[in-house]
């Protein structure tokens, strides 16, 4: 399982992962305001917290985790 | 100039230009910035639990990674009816349904849907899947519009509408939505949905169910 340690290339990869307008991926101004307010920053720490959870519901409806 | 020097100013250099090759990849959409500014962070009651269906006891499970702006519609009044009523129902395999957002519409829609009472979420999924347009309508609106949208959806299952749209913009809710995004991915190394996991295979954007079927199948034979 790779380390979900590292906050700012996820909290980036949160932003960038999910298109804002169209799935196309119509052309927009990037944002000088990056963290958008600390919530991108936020919602990457409930993220980790949530995904260890997630992990254990998934254990615990027998899904067997492998690494891709 | 020594050799040492000339070194070290390629080194700056390289450094310099890495760091403005990553400033430029972490450009974000002016869009997404000014949506996640507006996001709250209240202490919410949500519901944090994964969506099983079917019963305790069934010998094995599947995973579904739904994502309303992916072809789910399609695929549920389809087909995911019919595997749940053979499969699901019967007692043979648990169904594990991750949200698995594959836009800021989506984010926000599967995080308004976690305030509905539990035992509704199903029916909120489904409700939300029924008619391929309303998710098409939203998708091809501004992220900003969205939770008008989604109120159209989840209007009826006992939660308010200053309610709904709290949820749908919370940051605690979006990163319970993004940690089972982000476990898929890790995971089973897909972002995309509809996807099933079953057994060792992973069916990614299957085009007709009965992939899916014949991977149950199979799954249910090597079992026994």
């Amino acid at each position: 399982m790779r380390s979900t340690n590292y906050l700012s290339p996820f909290a980036l990869a949160l932003l960038l992962a999910l298109p804002g307008t169209t799935l196309a991926g119509a052309a927009s101004t990037p944002a000088s305001n990056v963290d958008a307010g600390g919530r991108i920053e936020k919602i990457n720490r409930h993220a980790i917290k949530s995904a260890a959870l997630v992990r254990q519901l998934l254990a615990k409806n027998g899904i067997t985790q492998k690494q891709q | 100039m020594s050799i040492r020097m000339r070194n070290l100013g390629l080194s700056l250099c390289l450094t310099f230009a890495g760091a403005l090759a990553y400033a430029q990849s972490a450009e974000v959409p002016t869009d997404v910035a000014q949506l996640v500014e507006k996001f709250n962070e209240d202490e919410i009651p949500f519901n944090d639990n994964l969506l099983v269906l079917g019963k305790p006891e069934a010998p094995a499970s599947v995973v579904f990674l739904l994502g309303l702006s992916g072809q789910s519609s399609f695929l549920v009044s389809r087909g995911l009816e019919d595997l749940i009523e053979k499969y699901v129902d019967t007692g043979k395999i648990r169904l594990i349904v991750i949200d698995m957002p594959l836009t800021w519409h989506d984010m926000q829609a599967f995080a308004g849907f976690r305030c509905v009472p539990p035992e509704k979420h199903w029916d909120v999924l489904k409700r939300a899947l029924r008619y391929p347009r309303d998710a098409m309508n939203m998708k091809n609106g501004s992220i900003e519009s969205a939770p008008g949208y989604i109120w159209s959806m989840m209007k009826g299952y006992d939660v308010s509408r200053e309610q709904a749209e709290k949820c749908m913009r919370n940051t605690r809710i979006a990163g319970f939505i993004e940690g089972q995004r982000r476990v898929a991915y890790e995971t089973w190394g897909t972002g995309v949905a509809p996807s099933f996991i079953v057994g060792n295979q992973v069916l990614v954007e299957p085009s007709n169910m009965n992939f899916v079927i014949s991977a149950v199948e199979t799954m249910l034979k090597g079992a026994q």
